[in-house]
This record gives structure tokens, C-alpha cells and sequence, in this order.
């Protein structure tokens, strides 16, 4: 009898993949955030330092 | 799963999840605004430095949240219910600033019906000199002042359904209003300029890209329509946006099929190309 394999997991509805795509908003909001522990010149800091490291993606 | 059941596309779960992270972005902004004692935000200067660098932030990704991911459910809705659709449609695009079916019209009719063709509005323009226009100035005039001029147009034309001009512009006016009844600087400083950032420097410098030097299409069409990038990291975070002349010729295509599609393609063009010689 012949069986067929099953179909690979959807690499898309990962987790990996999900955090990827979120990763701007995500980033967004902890940054945000961050204001309430590092204050608003510590979150300009955090935002222009966030900035140049994504660019370099 | 109940998620399953209510999306047409199991990956479109990230299209929902991704709006409500810029909601929850949106919220952390004015939490940071409302609790002064709090976060430090005391002042002229803390407010000032706060809003010149959150603004552009907020920009950012509420314009991919429009311009990309709204975006990809205006070709393919992503829930099974038209309700849920139009509801969710409702608290989606006063997120960077349009009302509801504004920008599918502007999107779907406008830019993907017409092409580059003088009908088509949203992409750059010529200058009275007949140059076309330079970014910057076609940024500096998309939102919201070349939105206003055209979209009172489109309605007396017909192109745009009177009834849903009206009735979404009232449910826009009714949800856009909301922070400014909170605090009206509030409502200036983070809803109304992130969505100016959203509009001229995020949509508008990626819409500004995707087309111009490609109006030797509409001449011919063995030239592209529409530019592509292909850098991995720009496409994981955007949908795969980057394979915006793919997404032109199939526009009904769901973005996590582009990567595939613009594969076959390519490997269809390399197959025929012995055969041409």
C-alpha cells in the first residue's frame, strides 16, 4: 500500500516566522514602553540606537 | 481553532496580529503621555523629544500596517464574514489615517486599474514643466491634500459609491475623534502627525519607489511596470511586498505565495529564453 508522506508543516504559521514579520511593531511597543523605566530621553536613545541596528539587517 | 474558522488563510492570522501590535503600539504611546508622574514625560522638552522621535515610530509601522498589510487584505479579505471584514476594516485604517474602503478604492481602482495612466493619481506626477515630480515633493502632496482634491472626484464620477463615501467618512470621523476628545495635543502629537509620518514618509517614499522610472511600460511592455526588491529581511518584515511587480501581475495572489510564484516565473523566463535565441 502506498502511503503519502505528509505534507511538510507550513514554514509560515511558524513561530520564527510570526516574530519576524511582528518584530517592528513588537520592537515598537517595548520602546514605547520603555519610557516608564528609562524616561523620554532614554527612549529617544533606545529608538535612534534600535534604528541603526535594524539597518544593518 | 476557532482562528481557522474565521480567517479565509491560516497565515493571515499574522495580518491580524500585526494590527493589534500597532494598536498595542498606539496605546503604550498615550499610557507614556497620560501618566506624566510616571514616565517622566514633565515638561516641554521631555514631551517635545518624546513626540519628535515616537511620531515617526508610530509612522513607521502604522503605515506597513496600512500600506502592506491592510494592503494585502484589500486583494484577498482575510475573514470568512463580510461583517467581520467591514468591522474589522473600521478599526483598521484610522490607524494611519483613512476611513474604511477609502484606501481599496484608492488602492484597488485607482492605482492597480489605471496604472501609471493619467487616471492614476497615486503615483507620481508630472510637474507643469512636464518633469515628472521629485519624491520629496510627491510626498510632501499625497497626504492628505492630493487624497482631498481626488477622492470628491472619484464620487461625482461614480468610480466611488456615494453611500459608502458617506457612511464610512461618518464611522471615520466617529473612531479618528476619540484621542482628541481624550487629550487634543495628545491627538495631535500621536495620532494625527504619526499619520502624517505614515502617509508622506513611509507609504508615500515606498509608493514613490515601487513605480517611478517605469513609465516607459505604458509604452512598452517589455519593460517592467514596477520595481523589485528583493532583500530578505525588507520582505520577512513586510510581506513580501518587495515582489511588487509579481504582486502587480497577480494581484489576487496571497502574499505568502508570492516567494513561490515570482520563483516560477523567473524559472518560466529562463526556460523560454533558449527557445528565443
Amino acid at each position: 500500500m502506498h502511503v503519502e508522506p505528509p505534507d511538510p508543516a507550513n514554514p509560515e504559521l511558524s513561530t520564527t516566522r510570526y516574530l519576524l514579520r511582528s518584530l517592528l511593531p513588537i520592537a515598537a511597543v517595548l520602546l514605547l514602553l520603555s519610557t516608564f523605566i528609562i524616561g523620554p530621553f532614554g527612549f529617544v536613545a533606545a529608538t535612534v540606537a534600535w534604528w541603526l541596528v535594524q539597518r544593518k539587517f | 481553532m476557532p482562528a481557522a474558522r474565521l480567517l479565509v488563510r491560516a497565515e493571515d492570522r499574522h495580518c491580524v496580529l500585526y494590527h493589534l501590535s500597532v494598536v498595542a503600539a498606539f496605546a503604550a504611546a498615550w499610557a507614556v503621555w497620560l501618566n506624566p508622574e510616571l514616565s517622566g514625560l514633565q515638561g516641554f522638552w521631555h514631551k517635545a523629544v518624546f513626540v519628535l522621535v515616537a511620531a515617526p515610530l508610530l509612522g513607521w509601522i502604522s503605515g506597513i500596517d496600512l500600506g502592506v498589510n491592510h494592503h494585502n487584505h484589500t486583494h484577498r479579505p482575510i475573514f470568512r464574514s463580510r461583517l467581520l471584514n467591514t468591522w474589522f476594516e473600521r478599526l483598521w485604517t484610522p490607524f494611519a489615517g483613512w476611513p474604511a474602503k477609502y484606501w481599496t478604492h484608492y488602492h484597488v481602482a485607482v492605482h492597480h486599474e489605471r496604472l501609471m495612466q493619467p487616471g492614476d493619481w497615486t503615483v507620481r506626477l508630472r510637474k507643469p514643466d512636464g518633469e515628472y515630480e521629485s519624491c520629496l515633493r510627491y510626498q510632501l502632496r499625497i497626504w492628505p491634500w492630493r487624497i482631498l482634491r481626488n477622492f470628491p472626484a472619484e464620487v461625482r464620477a461614480g468610480h466611488f459609491d456615494r453611500r459608502t463615501a458617506a457612511v464610512e467618512l461618518l464611522w471615520f470621523v466617529a473612531l479618528y475623534s476619540i484621542p482628541f476628545w481624550i487629550d487634543p495635543l495628545m491627538g495631535l502629537c500621536l495620532w494625527l502627525l504619526p499619520h502624517w509620518c505614515a502617509n508622506c514618509i513611509t507609504m508615500g517614499r515606498g509608493m514613490y519607489i515601487q513605480h517611478a522610472g517605469c513609465e516607459g511600460w505604458l509604452e512598452d511592455e517589455q519593460q517592467p511596470h514596477s520595481s523589485t526588491i528583493l532583500h530578505p529581511f525588507f520582505n520577512a518584515t513586510m510581506f513580501n511586498i518587495g515582489l511588487h511587480a509579481t504582486h502587480h501581475d497577480f494581484p489576487g495572489a496571497h502574499w505568502s505565495e508570492l516567494p513561490e510564484i515570482r520563483h516560477q516565473v523567473e524559472l518560466a523566463k529562463a526556460q523560454q529564453q533558449p527557445l528565443d535565441q
